[in-house]
Order: structure tokens, then sequence, then C-alpha cells
């Protein structure tokens, strides 16, 4: 079934909506959750809580894309539950991802960082991903956005595992580079 | 303050709210890996193709020499010319490495695959620029030398390899793609258009290779 006619049962109220929304896509979610939550029954409990979230925004919201939009539900609510579970947070599969992060936020002062507006960090990285080429773009989303191990990048896109941490090495820096130059952070 | 941990975490919440477009485009990752080897597949196969009509171009160009000089000795020419073939096998191969490597993106100028019998290496750390040096005659004798001993050593199918490309360029218009293990620092390994290396050279010839290249990039 095509996206659009997934949309359409949600916006008719057709639970059915969410049965057709787990086909297609409730593998895939239960992947995402599980690479940041590393639990099996949070990750499904996160996928559940998604279609409900879903269930609920859909009338106001009509997402072009199906699949990311409950990816970035996914996501957000199994980032969530880890932080709360903050003793286990050492133990998340964020914690390596959160290190190479770090590569990208400069030192010094953090006074414009805390006048941002939600989105505006978005913006820059929609800008810096959209000079990425294709290859490079899907290995960074992948890797910061759905929290992909290198190993499971390098057989996914069948590339060489040193490959892909050069690749996202650079990439980092220039993203950092991005950051740096529009002033989201003072030096 | 927030403290460099917040940063992160907001880095990461950030990252979230890229645009959908992108999302769903690594998403479908695993059919861009497929579209991906499929034009390996295609790019292999047309090579393969290439090389095949190269070998009965020369193949029929040495019949032709040959009954050509058996006409001549039957009938020796007026003005006692002497009939020179032109080298087709390098002026044909020297295309087909110009076109593998412009299909590669090479960024620095093909210039330097002519044939002017010059030893040149060719590298790259990024499969992005591509870097060349000529090599010393006497450099080139020693490296000769290490390629003819060791090309008998393959490698394994299952080797993984980087971001290291090298080859050698003998200004024949021949290439070679030796295999160069990781362990001189910056130097990993190779492999010529996402084809598996084919020569497995010894840390002998890795640090040969290493030395001259790091010569040139001083």
């Amino acid at each position: 079934m095509q996206d659009r006619d997934i949309v359409d049962l949600f916006w008719q109220r057709d639970q059915s909506a969410i049965l057709h929304s787990s086909v297609k896509y409730g593998k895939s979610l239960e992947s995402t959750s599980y690479a940041i939550v590393r639990s099996r029954e949070d990750a499904q409990e996160c996928v559940q809580d998604t279609y409900f979230a879903a269930w609920n925004a859909m009338p106001d919201d009509r997402p072009d894309y199906l699949g990311a939009y409950l990816m970035k539900i996914v996501r957000n609510l199994s980032i969530n539950l880890c932080r709360k579970q903050s003793a286990k947070k050492r133990d998340s599969g964020v914690t390596l991802i959160y290190d190479e992060l770090s590569e990208c936020i400069p030192d010094g002062s953090l006074g414009v960082f805390e006048q941002m507006e939600s989105g505006a960090l978005a913006s820059v990285i929609n800008s810096f991903l959209e000079d990425l080429d294709k290859e490079k773009r899907i290995v960074f989303v992948r890797r910061y956005f759905y929290s992909d191990s290198i190993k499971e990048i390098s057989e996914k896109l069948s590339l060489g595992e040193s490959k892909v941490k050069s690749m996202l090495m650079r990439m980092r820096a220039k993203l950092a580079e991005a950051i740096r130059r529009e002033g989201f952070y003072e030096e | 303050m927030k403290s460099n941990e917040q940063k992160i975490l907001y880095l990461f919440d950030e990252i979230g709210k890229i645009d959908d477009k992108y999302v769903a485009e690594a998403m479908e990752c695993r059919s861009y890996a497929t579209k991906k080897r499929s034009f390996i597949k295609i790019l292999s196969l047309a090579a393969c193709i290439s090389l095949i009509a190269v070998f009965c171009l020369v193949g029929i160009s040495n019949i032709a020499d040959t009954l050509l000089d058996a006409y001549k000795n039957d009938s020796p020419s007026d003005d006692g010319t002497v009939y020179e073939t032109p080298d087709a096998l390098c002026e044909v191969m020297t295309g087909l490495d110009v076109k593998f490597l412009s299909a590669m993106q090479i960024s620095t100028p093909t210039a330097e695959l002519v044939c002017d019998g010059n030893v040149r290496i060719i590298w790259t750390y990024d499969s992005e620029v591509y870097y060349s040096i000529t090599v010393r005659s006497s450099d080139a004798k020693t490296l000769e030398k290490y390629l003819a001993k060791e090309s008998a050593s393959r490698v394994s199918p299952s080797d993984e390899y980087g971001d290291f490309r090298f080859y050698v360029s003998y200004g024949n218009g021949l290439l070679e793609t030796p295999y160069i293990e990781d362990n001189t620092g910056r130097l990993s390994v190779g492999s010529l258009s996402d084809y598996l290396p084919e020569v497995y050279p010894s840390s002998e010839l890795a640090d040969f290779i290493g030395s001259l290249i790091k010569r040139a990039e001083n």
C-alpha cells in the first residue's frame, strides 16, 4: 500500500492504518528504536507509542513521507526513554555516537547556543546534507539519525568499514566547520 | 551554562529534525547499494568487452603484420622503406585507463597517463583527489622487481580494503594495482574501481612505496 493511502486511512480514523503502517514500517521502526534503547521490549513499546502518537497527530499533519514521519517519532520516543532511564544511559546504543558528535561542537562560549531556537541548527544540518553527494549523505543519516553501527552501514552500502569511518570523520569535520561558520558557537 | 554533554544531546536532537526526504532516502539505502553494485557490474562487463576487443584488434594487427612481412619478403619495396606499425596496445590501453579514471571522477589531469615511458605512481586517499609522482629510473627498477616477485600472491576476496587506492602506471598504457597492508600509518589498502586488489605485497614493498610517496608529499 502506498504511503498516501495509509495517510488517508489515518485521516479517515480507520484503525487499519496502524496495521498497514506496521506491515510496511514496523520492522524498520523497531530496529531504529533498538539501536538507541538496546532492549527489545523497550523498542517494541516505543513502536507502539509511535503508532499512537501518529494516530493522535495525523488529522493535523499530512506527511509526504510516512516512513520518515514515523521514524522521527520513534527516534524521539526512544531517545526520551533512554534519557529517562539515566542509570542505563551509558549502556545505550548512542554513547559512541555522542562521543563522535562531540567533535562537531567547537569549544568556547555557549551564549549563542543557549539562545538558539528549536530547529535552527537543523536547518544548518539540512544545508550541510544538501551539499553532500548521495552516498555520503546516506552514510551520515544512517549513522547519526538511525544510529546504525559502522558495521551495519558498511554491510548495507557494500562499503569497507574503514571507508565508512573515514567518510564519517571527514563529514564531522565539515559539519563542525558549517556550525562554526553559521555563528552558532562563539569562539 | 549548559555542559558539553547537553550540547551534544541538543545536536543529536536537531539531527532528528532533518528534512524527511533525507530520512526517506537513507531508509532505502539497500536499493541504492544494489544500484551501485549493478553499475560496477556493468562497468566490469564493459571493461572485459573492451579488453577482448583490444586483444582481437592486436591479434588482427599481428596477423596483418605477418602477412605484410611475408608479402614484403616476397616483393621488397622499391625504396627500401621500413614499415613501422603504431603501438596500438599502448594507445588503446591508455584510452581505457583514462576512461576508468574519468569514471572515478579523477580531479587531476589525466595527462599523467601518457605513453612517455616514465613509470608513475598514482594514488588517492579518498577517491576524490588523485595524486601522482614520476618514479626515478633506479626506483622504477626496484619497484618492478618487487612487483614481479610478488605478483603471484593473490589477495583473498574476503580481505577488506579501504580508501587508499594505488596504481603503478608503466608509461606504456598499463596500470597495475598492488594491495598495500595497513602497516604504515596512512598507507592502507588499494583497489581499482572497486575491484578487489590483485597483488598483496610484502611489508618491504609497502615500506618502499610509502617512502616514495612520503618523499613526494614532503
